[in-house]
């Protein structure tokens, strides 16, 4: 009888040890930054800044000027451009965008496209005050219907909040070469 | 008197044959996965050009192995050196962009002939003329992988070995999503065309 209640206690131990590690949420989906929807009129409230899509543009190719030089980027996939207008609420913040895609995949922003001002990759955001950016992602078509921009503060974004912006059901017409200006 | 005796003795038997038994078996297991770890060649496959071979964190298939007079880009290596470049096409296979497509640390492809080695190659995106610095998920690019040669180089047959990371969506510290432990994938053995 002794034997029997303590093969049944290894047994329950077991068994809830086991439930435990199958039910107990992961590194990968625990450690993630708060997902914040963008509001109907697309403003989105982080906990350390505020944004807003203001449109999406799409091309095979982008010019730009840097350094006094006229640069090229062309690409297989498609160019995406995030125009926002963003603003830190407390302290001086760089912002990072993130596209999630249809498949589910992240695209990071290109750094092909660099030294062009106003782009996420090098602005600063300061307190109160507004300012606009870009930013330049590289897509497989079918990655952009459905897709998702998400905005979160540079750094390490665990248990912080990024916004998210649902992709407009019409999507931007494709340019050959866009033109980027200061 | 007698029966606890024996009740007494046939426990330590058992006791001592179950440890025999677990002792056998953890030789035996270890005799088997030495046999088994010996069954596993050690030598990479040989792949051949047009075959996708695993690089770091994505997929490479070369096309062409040439020595150069001129670098495909004034970023590749030194000046006034010849070069051997590998022309290929790397595609990202992992689920984000990535910036260490070679891996990190940086699994780049290490060149040998002549039981010499060389210094690490430079990996230029033909489509800019740069060094190729981000590799995004389903966008495959034409890259050159660029090694100086040094200038008593007689074209011969060299030997490329190419190295891939492990994912592993849940590592042993944190469970988290890791590309760890490299390891080598093939070996393209080949002659370059041009330089005489």
């Amino acid at each position: 009888m002794k034997h029997l209640a303590n093969l049944v206690a290894a047994l329950l131990g077991a068994g809830f040890l086991g439930a435990m590690m199958n039910t107990l949420p992961d590194y990968n989906s625990s450690f993630q930054p708060f997902g914040v929807h963008a509001d109907e009129n697309g403003v989105g409230q982080g906990r350390l800044f505020k944004a807003k899509l203001v449109g999406l543009r799409s091309a095979g190719a982008i010019s730009y000027a840097a350094f006094g030089t006229d640069v090229v980027r062309d690409t297989s996939a498609t160019f995406l451009v995030a125009e926002l207008s963003i603003g830190a609420h407390k302290e001086s913040r760089q912002i990072e965008a993130i596209w999630l895609g249809a498949t589910g995949r992240q695209y990071s922003q290109t750094i092909r496209i660099e030294n062009v001002p106003h782009t996420l990759l090098s602005a600063w955001f300061q307190p109160g005050l507004e300012d606009t950016a870009l930013a330049v992602f590289e897509l497989p078509d079918d990655e952009i219907a459905g897709g998702t921009l998400a905005l979160l503060a540079r750094g390490d974004p665990i248990l912080d909040s990024a916004v998210h912006f649902a992709a407009p059901p019409t999507l931007p017409e494709k340019q050959d070469l866009l033109r980027l200006e200061p | 008197m007698v029966r606890p005796l024996l009740s007494s003795a046939f426990r330590q038997i058992w006791v001592r044959i179950a440890a025999t038994i677990g002792v056998i078996a953890a030789i035996a297991a270890t005799w088997w996965m030495k046999v088994e770890e010996a069954r596993v060649p050690d030598a990479p496959p040989r792949i051949a050009f047009d075959q996708p071979v695993k690089v770091g964190r994505g997929v490479f298939t070369p096309r062409r192995l040439t020595v150069e007079n001129t670098a495909p880009s004034p970023a590749a290596g030194a000046k006034g050196s010849r070069k051997l470049v590998l022309a290929g096409r790397l595609e990202n296979v992992t689920g984000e962009s990535q910036v260490a497509v070679f891996g990190f640390p940086e699994l780049l492809p290490v060149l040998s002939s002549g039981g010499r080695k060389f210094p690490a190659p430079q990996v230029i995106l033909d489509r800019d003329k740069e060094p190729l610095r981000q590799l995004h998920p389903r966008v495959a690019e034409d890259v050159s992988i660029v090694w100086d040669l040094p200038e008593n180089w007689r074209a011969q047959e060299v030997a490329i070995e190419f190295s891939a990371e492990q994912f592993k969506l849940k590592d042993n510290l944190y469970a988290k999503a890791s590309w760890l432990m490299p390891y080598p994938t093939g070996v393209l053995t080949a002659r370059p065309e041009g330089g005489a």
